[in-house]
């Protein structure tokens, strides 16, 4: 045994385990930022605050960073500057900028976000803005929650460079949301309470799906069959379909599974995807379509 | 058939076969039931000449000079069996042994074979898990196989609640579960909670953690391999258990052609769901069964049949909440069709028709619109294993299997069909593989395995290769090599079973390959006690998973449904085995690492690093005693540790208060950590104890009580952790918090009582 195989590899097991160690993770502060740009809709705020750590009483005013140089670019293709929009800090809102022109944002274009922190700090980004699109059809404007018809609209399709189809999300807001207005599913969420209030009903939202979900007709459009699971409130309701960037959906992908939902084991959490330079968060674009519908009870 | 023993010598470029020598061949089995006995060891007391019974129980030894021998024929747990025999010259024996079960003594204890028996199960990688030792262990409700099997060093649970088997790094989806030679998809009872195998039914259980022969392939793990029981040719016997979950049957028993096999096991919930009915989070209906079959023809003393069957399904409904319920039925289908020929004392062989079926159907209903899964699984396959024995210092294998599977998923939102990717392939192997032993001292495997996988037109070729040497009698020193290819994948969540599906490689989705390296060494300390260490090191490249971040596989291709990684896992394991006398059991301990690397996880500087996943455990150890009080009286008791596992322990947090219209989150919060499981949970340990009481009931038939607790001393194991936010009402007003939240394992002790009857 003198010689045993085991301990020569208890031996190398023992050395491969000292450069295989894992440390445990710590704390770090980053810049956290957030922006949107809505295709033909004029420039948005950009948030910029820095992360909190767990423990902490969460107020974005505590964490917000100040005095930063931001400003959006329009690029070319050839990736050069072509119109660059500078933004101010609001002074009632620390950490909150906004545009100091209002232009409108150009579908299919790249747009970069530059940010120079007090401290020096630089945080880049791009996004590419999908293809905007349209309503076609004259969907109904009231229906009768879970009867026979279903809401379906008709739509050109968003285009994406790289993509053979879009990706969207579907956001529903209650316009005049009662308790007493709520529909069975939601109202049975509601009773269950669970620190569960009414605002968490008003705005509902989806995660990404794909365009492929919708039947295309031999004209190129697109036919989209909203689910009855979108409404929480019967009454007038707004819902904005949203063909987004590969930074919202990259974003949206990975925050919906940081606790569970996927393939990773329970408390395996995930960072989100990230495609900031200096920061983490989005600076992410979409373009959209907007409808309002009243639902009435059977 | 008969151009395979001319391959065989062809390639083997040998034949040493004295035409005057003499051989013997046969079954061993047990001699109450006539149950043959797999890995049983016949030798010729004096000389060099032995081998282990194969999975059907049969041996053969080879090129005896002739003369007079005490053939001497062990199994542990049954008596030697000694009988002299003279041989003349070319002369072929067929000798079929009966082995008597131990009768166990409390004064004396009975040494009835030395370490000698083991020898084959003792092979590198491979640890066989006695049923006996299935049903005496202290148990979560039910007596499980897989359960038993998570105690070995090298093998890993999940949770408390997880049946799941982790075997040196690899997941669930690398181990290759076998049926009567048929594979069995995903087979979980109660979401994962326990395994389908009712120990019942079992004969014997093989687990080839790795570095397993060529005999077997199609996963880059390990291998699970199961035979049922042939039922008794003697007598017809048979055993009822009542369970807290569940209750079993058993019967089996002779007729004029063979013997049969039936066992069946259902939950026996419905009293309990229906004192409860109305109450919140209560099903309104959960069951589960399976039922096991086998019957034998045993058609000629060369021609053996059997048909053997397997049938469970579990079944949920539950109304979640007002519009909301969840309806989810899963189960597995499997058989099989043997036919093991004798076509003389040189060349055995064994062909196999299998079919297996899985299926698992989730549907979820909120608010009137409707998710539904529809998985199935369906292989078909035909399979044959020859073995020829050209001399005594080679033993040839050879086999094929081939095969069709299908694997229908459709997934749908709101009625309409999202995903449906129907994938049928065609797969097909062949092997072969050398024993050669030199001398007495020295035993050199090789082997090579040929795929062929349908989608993707993969061809793949795997290598294998094993060295054992004896220096001394009471220690063998072992070496392999082996290089696995696995052509399927399974997309599972750790923490709940009923929803897994298998996807396979394909086009721009190459099988995941591997290699592994292990040393090993066997020692016998004394007739009742062994020590056995082995070492490993693998790796697992090409891994291919559903991309955890794919929210919507429409219109995708095939290929961007996957994310792809590597991993690799080495570590050392130690075993400490007293297999006799009124205290025995073993002493496991395993020194583990693995680590996977994927696209998007664990970034530094944007680059994916290595991660230890969630079943990682630097250190795990396990003590199982049995003790024999008296001849009525037996105490059990199982101690486990285990380094916690890893997980995530995010560090900071964020908020997100724009992106309303898109988002649908007025105010979107998310979790920024220091890395992808980087963090520990607290040790994990837990003691459970059993007590049984055995004897006569009411003078018709043998009975068995036994009274079990886990987690004796209420040990809060942690199984995860997650991550509320809430809103703390302060002095100064209204705050954000994140509130950690621990979920235990099981938290309390946990009391299980069953009665068996055997009559």
């Amino acid at each position: 045994m003198k010689h045993s195989p085991l301990f020569v590899a208890l031996f190398l097991a023992l050395g491969l385990a000292a450069c295989d160690s894992v440390d445990p993770s710590t704390f770090e502060e980053q810049y956290i930022v957030e922006a949107y740009l809505i295709a033909n809709e004029p420039l948005q705020q950009v948030r910029l605050s820095t992360t909190a750590a767990l423990d902490a009483n969460y107020d974005f005013n505590a964490f917000s960073v100040r005095n930063a140089q931001v400003q959006v670019q329009l690029l070319t293709e050839a990736g050069q500057v072509e119109t660059a929009y500078d933004f101010a800090e609001v002074d009632t809102l620390p950490g909150v900028y906004v545009p100091l022109q209002e232009p409108l944002v150009q579908p299919l274009r790249r747009y970069r976000l530059q940010i120079t922190t007090a401290t020096g700090g630089a945080i880049s980004g791009d996004t590419f803005v999908p293809g905007a699109f349209e309503i076609l059809n004259d969907p109904a404007a009231s229906l009768v929650y879970q009867g026979s018809a279903q809401l379906e609209f008709i739509v050109t399709r968003s285009s994406f460079p790289g993509r053979d189809q879009a990706y969207f999300t579907v956001v529903t807001e209650a316009l005049d949301p009662q308790v007493d207005q709520l529909v069975p599913f939601a109202s049975a969420l509601y009773d269950d309470g669970e620190g569960e209030d009414l605002d968490s009903f008003i705005i509902t939202g989806s995660p990404p799906f794909n365009e492929a979900n919708f039947d295309l007709n031999p004209d190129n459009t697109l036919t989209i069959r909203y689910p009855w699971l979108g409404i929480s409130f019967y009454g007038p309701n707004r819902i904005r379909l949203n063909a987004i960037d590969d930074n919202l959906y990259d974003f949206l992908r990975s925050v919906s599974i940081q606790q569970g939902g996927s393939t990773f084991s329970p408390g395996e959490i995930p960072d989100i995807i990230n495609r900031l330079d200096g920061a983490i968060g989005v600076f992410g674009s979409y373009a959209r379509v907007v409808y309002d519908l009243n639902v009435v009870p059977q | 058939m008969k151009f395979f023993p001319l391959l065989f010598v062809l390639l083997l470029g040998v034949q040493n076969v004295a035409a005057q020598s003499a051989s013997i061949s046969g079954f061993v089995k047990d001699a109450t039931s006539e149950e043959t006995l797999i890995l049983a060891n016949v030798t010729l007391v004096g000389t060099t000449k032995g081998a282990a019974t194969n999975n059907t129980g049969y041996y053969t030894l080879t090129n005896i000079v002739p003369g007079t021998y005490t053939v001497l024929a062990t199994y542990i747990g049954y008596q030697d069996y000694r009988v002299e025999i003279t041989l003349t010259p070319g002369e072929t024996r067929r000798l079929d042994i009966e082995l008597a079960p131990d009768d166990f003594t409390f004064d004396e204890v009975v040494v009835t074979a030395d370490r000698q028996e083991e020898e084959e199960a003792r092979n590198l990688g491979v640890a066989q898990m006695k049923v006996e030792t299935v049903k005496q262990l202290p148990t979560i409700l039910e007596p499980d196989v897989f359960r038993s099997l998570q105690l070995l060093p090298g093998v890993k649970a999940a949770s408390d609640y997880s049946s799941g088997l982790y075997i040196r790094g690899g997941d669930p989806g690398q181990t290759l579960i076998l049926l009567d030679r048929t594979t069995v998809y995903n087979p979980s009872h109660v979401f994962g909670f326990f395994s389908t195998f009712n120990p019942d039914a079992i004969k014997d259980v093989r687990l080839y953690k790795g570095g397993f022969p060529a005999s077997y392939g199609g996963r880059i793990g390990s291998v699970l391999d199961i035979y049922n029981k042939d039922g008794n040719r003697r007598e017809m016997g048979g055993s009822l258990s009542l369970g807290l979950l569940a209750s079993r049957a058993f019967v089996e028993g002779p007729y004029s052609k063979g013997s049969y096999m039936i066992a069946l096991r259902r939950s026996t919930l419905e009293p309990l769901l229906a004192a409860l009915e109305g109450q919140e989070g209560i099903p309104d209906a959960f069951y589960f069964y399976d039922l096991n079959g086998k019957v034998n023809i045993d058609a000629t003393e060369n021609d053996r049949l059997s048909l053997s069957f397997y049938a469970g399904t579990d079944n949920l409904d539950i109304e979640i909440f007002d519009d909301a319920a969840l309806n989810l039925k899963y189960g597995n289908r499997t058989f099989s069709a043997n036919w093991t020929h004798i076509f003389n004392e040189k060349l055995f062989s064994n062909f196999t028709l299998t079919t297996s079926r899985y299926f698992s159907k989730p549907k979820v209903s909120f608010g009137g619109t409707e998710f539904a899964q529809d998985s199935r699984i369906f292989d078909t396959s035909v399979k044959g294993d020859l073995e020829y024995y050209p001399n005594d210092r080679h033993q040839l294998e050879g086999g094929f299997w081939g095969g069709v599977f299908t694997f229908p998923f459709s997934s749908s939102f709101d009625g309409e069909e999202t995903f449906s990717p129907r994938v049928q392939a065609g797969y097909a192997s062949v092997y072969l593989q050398d024993t050669y032993r030199p001398s007495s001292l020295w035993k050199l495997q090789g082997g090579l395995r040929l795929n062929y996988f349908s989608d993707g037109d993969f061809i793949r070729l795997e290598p294998r290769l094993t060295v054992e040497h004896m220096p001394v009698s009471t220690v063998r020193l072992q070496a392999s090599y082996g290089r696995y290819y696995q052509f399927q994948t399974l997309i599972t969540n750790e923490s709940f079973s009923g929803f897994d599906f298998w996807l396979t490689s394909a086009d721009g989705v190459l099988p995941a390959y591997g290699d592994q390296f292990i040393l090993g060494v066997k020692t016998s300390l004394s007739s009742t006690f062994s020590f056995d260490a082995e070492g490993y090191y693998r790796t697992m490249r090409q891994l291919f998973t559903l991309d955890p971040y794919l929210p919507d596989p429409s219109g995708l291709d095939y290929s961007e449904f996957f994310t792809f990684g590597k991993g690799h896992a080495y570590g050392v394991e130690l075993q400490l085995d007293k297999t006799r006398g009124r205290l025995n059991g073993f002493m496991g301990y395993t020194f583990g690492v693995t680590r996977r690397r994927f696209p998007n996880v664990n970034l530094e500087g944007g680059t994916p690093q290595f991660y230890p996943p969630k079943y990682d455990r630097l250190h795990d150890a396990n003590l199982v005693l049995n003790y024999h009080l008296s001849r009525k009286w037996r105490t059990t008791g199982v101690f486990t540790f285990a380094t916690g596992q890893a997980f995530t322990d995010p560090k900071g947090q964020a908020r997100f208060f724009d992106g309303q219209d898109v988002t649908g989150f007025q105010e979107q919060e998310f979790l920024v950590t220091g890395g992808f499981n980087r963090d520990r949970l607290p040790n994990y340990h837990r003691l459970d104890v059993g007590v049984s009481r055995s004897g006569r009931f009411f003078g018709f038939a043998d009975f068995e009580l036994q009274l079990q607790v886990i987690n004796v001393y209420a040990r809060r194991n942690i199984w995860f952790t997650f991550y509320e936010f809430n809103e703390s009402t302060e002095s100064d007003g209204t705050q954000d918090v994140i509130e950690r939240v621990d979920v235990p394992q099981i938290p309390i002790p946990l009391p299980n009582v069953s009665l068996t009857l055997t009559f």
